[in-house]
This record gives structure tokens, C-alpha cells and sequence, in this order.
């Protein structure tokens, strides 16, 4: 059996802007994945970018405050999968593509943070920010297959 | 967050027992390793063998805890799940810590330093 059609299939997923809730969007991601009979290493990649992108939304966009929502917006069909992740916050200084740039010997200089984007854009093929009327959009696109 | 603790001649062995090293619980995490750094620990083996997801946050923890050791110290990273180590290469962290695929083999490493 096909584990879906040749339409699109979509969910939204709606959480709290709280750190303590984004595992729950982490255990959906693995749900969808492994429905969709992904491979355990895409489906964790996966998982890891969409955190990644959701943990921006609550640190950076709602500035860690609690009380406001994250939706991810999964949506797939035989050749892709994208999650949108919205927020009505504070819109992000989004630079595509941002080199992860250091050196692995100098100790003293090695990042801390700043690895979100970074992992984002190893993990998909495509990704794209935008900020209108309001609502700020991350969608990220995977190739299946 | 549950971790554990052991000790080894003067290797400190550090093993969350949770699943996740994540954004909601990295804090908590960095601040026991810095702990144990102040109170003057340099070398520590942590076992990741229990942890299936670390986001970036989790990861910056364990590279702020390695600055922290000093370039007289040292962290050993043991026995982590292919998840935690497909993190490592996504952000060539694996370049910049040892990564030894048991518990003892980290102990050793660090007991011969």
C-alpha cells in the first residue's frame, strides 16, 4: 500500500511559545516520518531542522515569552515534504544560507550558538523566510526520494 | 534533567539519562557541567549512549562546558547514538571533539593524558 495518495496531505500543529512544548512538535515530526516510511537518518534530520526552526520562533521572534503560538504547517506529497513555521512576533534578521565559519582547533572561538540556520540549510533543499502583515513565515523544503 | 555521575581515578563520567539535550533543558544541563568545572574537573567523559536528540542549543551546553575545561582540559564524548552523531557532522563538531565509541575506550583516553 502507498502511504499516501497523489494529492497533497497537510496538518497543522499548534503549540504554546515554550520551549518545555517543543518536543511535542519533535514526537509529530517522527510520527509523520515514519508513516511515510522515511529512512531513520532523514526522518531525525528532519525533526532536528524543524526544532531548530520552532526554537527560533520561541527564543528569538516571542523572545522566550510564553503565551503566544507556533504553528508548523506539514504538508507532503510523493515528492516533498514542507513545514511552515509561523509566528506573529518579532520578525528575524534572516540571512539564507549563513556559512557555520570556524575553526576547530581555536577552542577559545568556537560557537555557542548561531548553529539553527546553519543546520536548517544542510538538512533541506530548500528554505525561505518571510515577514508580512504581521506573520512571519519559515518554510522548509525537503526533496523525498 | 536525570543525569549520572561517576568517577574514575580523576576522569568525572557525566551520562544524561534522558532522551533529549534540548532547548528546554540545555540550561540546566550546562549549568551542572560548568559546576562541576568550577569545582575543578578538566576531565570529563560524557556518555551519550541514553540520548537520541540534541538541538543546537543542547550542542552549544557541551561546547561552552569544553571552553570552560580550558586547553588543559578535556571532554570526551562516549558512545553516542547515530542521531546525536549526525548533529556533530552537520555542524563539524566532530572535528573538534574526540568521539570514541565506549564509555571505557573515553576513560582510558582521558587517563593517559
Amino acid at each position: 500500500m502507498e502511504p499516501f495518495s497523489d494529492q497533497v496531505a497537510r496538518i497543522n500543529i499548534s503549540i504554546d511559545s515554550c520551549l518545555d512544548q517543543v518536543f511535542m512538535v519533535g514526537a509529530a515530526i517522527r510520527g509523520i516520518c515514519a508513516e511515510l516510511q522515511l529512512a531513520a537518518g532523514v526522518a531525525s534530520q528532519l525533526e532536528l531542522a524543524v526544532i531548530e526552526g520552532v526554537n527560533n520562533a520561541v527564543k528569538h521572534a516571542y523572545e522566550s515569552q510564553a503565551g503566544h503560538c507556533v504553528e508548523v504547517i506539514v504538508a507532503v506529497s510523493r515528492e516533498w515534504i514542507r513545514f511552515e513555521i509561523c509566528d506573529e512576533g518579532k520578525p528575524l534578521n534572516f540571512q539564507r544560507g549563513t556559512a557555520l565559519d570556524y575553526d576547530p582547533h581555536d577552542r577559545k572561538n568556537l560557537p555557542e550558538g548561531g548553529m539553527g540556520l546553519h543546520i536548517m540549510g544542510r538538512v533541506m533543499d530548500e528554505i525561505s523566510y518571510s515577514s508580512r502583515e504581521g506573520r512571519n513565515r519559515l518554510i522548509l523544503c525537503k526533496r523525498l526520494g | 534533567m536525570r543525569i549520572e555521575e561517576s568517577r574514575n581515578r580523576d576522569v568525572l563520567v557525566v551520562k544524561p539519562m534522558d532522551r533529549r539535550i534540548d532547548a528546554s533543558s540545555a540550561g540546566a544541563f550546562k549549568s551542572l557541567l560548568h559546576d562541576r568545572i568550577q569545582g575543578g574537573q578538566r576531565r570529563i567523559v560524557l556518555n551519550l549512549s541514553e540520548v537520541d536528540f540534541i538541538d543546537s542549543t543542547g550542542l552549544g551546553a557541551i561546547v561552552s562546558s569544553l571552553k570552560a575545561v580550558g586547553e588543559a582540559g578535556e571532554i570526551v564524548i562516549a558512545n553516542p547514538q547515530e542521531t546525536v552523531m549526525s548533529l556533530f557532522r552537520l555542524t563539524r563538531m566532530n572535528r573538534v571533539f574526540q568521539i570514541l565509541p565506549s564509555e571505557e575506550e573515553a576513560v582510558a583516553s582521558l587517563s593517559k593524558s
